[in-house]
């Protein structure tokens, strides 16, 4: 073994050089480790530094005490058990926070997950075995709660009906145009105004307009030209017709 | 709610309810299952009047086809208890459940080369082939039934491959119900037959584990 921080450094870059360049390949290489480690049994081999076994007898302090306080909570002290929670909320909770944030999602639910993990813990602890570490099936008991959360979320968003999704689709543009269309023709008389709202706007025949208006059918036409050019001059368009249809 | 409320109110009876540990609860469903694949092939199928003379005769096709599947059973056995208790890793390889697989056939390519090549077809195809792979599903209905709620009251965190084992359990369990009853049947038939079968139901297990293993 060559000696942990001195040997590290030189070799940083080329590790995250090599690390980018699997990046690339990272399907093949998830299948890869799944075949060798699910199929054959391999387990992974990590190189052994001071920096590792530093974190190692971390884990394990955090893993005997977690363990004791649970076989004592198990064994029916209400006490130790409150205290085995309290330290694995915290654990699950950074947890939970750092898979919210590799996922790039808020983690504004991050709570509700470690609570129903907690939950699912406690309903589930007659399937801790003592020769289990604990904080090994915490946190596959979290996972699997993270992603039915996840999953439940998103085919909420699937599920959200047509006329909500109708208000979060974009609509500014359009809105801001008929404000404009509405300004301007507040500007105009009634006679030209009406025609031009009937026909253009609304969609009627020029007969049915006149029919409404009281009119006869080519005076609704006249007046639609009238008021689109009253409208053009409005707008300080020299010639031709806008098209407010 | 806090959560810190939820752990006062958590904390109040700290004591496991099921007393009975995760390897007993799959062990009695495993019996269970056998039982039952047991007493439907002999309500439904019947034993076979020959029993008596396998035993008397050592006929070591039937041991054979009853070892493979009784092998199958163990090694599915291990792996569903693994992977219905979260953070377990497997005790060993998956490649350790397709060792069955792989002998009974070395072991029916044994036995076709003890004959002529005009043997070959009527060893292999007397027995009706849809007859065995559908005795066998079901055979294997009532064990998948037991075992899925067995494992339910586990807590297994990767339910696909939960299904696959449960399904390739209650295959092999079907399979000893269906090799109870079954007649001369050679090993070349069943080096076939079976595995055809039992992946059947783990294929199945696979496609419906995430739905009915699903707990909360």
């Amino acid at each position: 073994m060559r000696g942990g921080a001195g040997s590290a450094a030189p070799s940083r870059p080329s590790t995250r050089g090599r690390w980018q360049q699997q990046k690339k390949h990272r399907g093949v290489q998830r299948f890869w480790i799944e075949i060798r480690t699910t199929w054959v049994g391999a387990r992974p081999r990590i190189r052994r530094t001071a920096e590792v076994d530093g974190m190692n007898s971390r884990r394990d302090a955090t893993e005997n005490d977690l363990r004791s306080l649970l076989l004592q909570g198990l064994n029916g002290s209400s006490p130790a058990y409150r205290e085995f929670l309290l330290k694995l909320s915290q654990l699950l909770r950074a947890y939970v926070r750092r898979q919210f944030d590799r996922l790039q999602k808020s983690a504004n639910d991050a709570e509700d997950v470690v609570q129903e993990a907690l939950l699912a813990i406690h309903n589930r602890r007659h399937t801790y075995e003592p020769d289990l570490p604990v904080t090994a099936w915490a946190y596959a008991i979290t996972r699997y709660k993270l992603i039915d959360h996840l999953r439940a979320n998103n085919h909420e968003l699937q599920a959200i009906p047509l006329e909500e999704v109708d208000s979060v689709i974009d609509t500014r543009d359009q809105v801001e145009a008929k404000i404009a269309v509405q300004s301007v023709m507040a500007e105009l008389p009634d006679t030209l105004r009406l025609p031009i709202k009937l026909v253009k706007l609304e969609g009627y025949s020029a007969k049915e307009a006149a029919r409404r208006t009281g009119t006869s059918e080519a005076t609704v036409r006249v007046n639609v030209h009238r008021g689109l050019k009253a409208l053009a001059r409005l707008c300080g368009v020299k010639q031709g017709s806008p098209d407010e249809n | 709610m806090k959560t810190d409320e939820l752990i006062d109110t958590l904390s109040a009876d700290p004591q496991r309810r099921h007393m009975i540990r995760p390897l007993a609860t799959i062990a009695l469903a495993v019996f269970l299952s056998c039982l039952g694949a047991f007493i439907v092939s002999l309500v439904w199928l019947g034993l076979p009047t020959d029993l008596a003379h396998v035993a008397t005769t050592w006929d070591h096709g039937f041991f054979v086809r009853i070892a493979f599947a009784v092998s199958v059973t163990c090694c599915a056995f291990l792996f569903v208890h693994d992977l219905s208790i979260p953070g377990r890793r497997q005790r060993m390889p998956s490649l350790v459940a397709m060792v069955p697989f792989v002998l009974l056939p070395i072991l029916a390519l044994h036995e076709l080369s003890s004959m002529s090549w005009e043997e070959w077809p009527t060893h292999t195809g007397h027995a009706s082939w849809l007859t065995c792979l559908w005795q066998i599903t079901v055979l294997a209905i009532p064990a998948f039934a037991i075992l899925v709620i067995a494992v339910r009251r586990l807590a297994p965190t990767d339910l696909r491959r939960s299904g696959f084992y449960v399904g390739l359990l209650s295959g092999s369990i079907g399979a000893m119900g269906y090799i109870l009853h079954t007649r001369d049947e050679s090993i070349a038939f069943g080096a076939i037959a079976y595995p055809v079968a039992i992946f059947t139901i783990a294929i199945i297990g696979a496609l419906v584990g995430p739905r009915v293993l699903r707990w909360s």
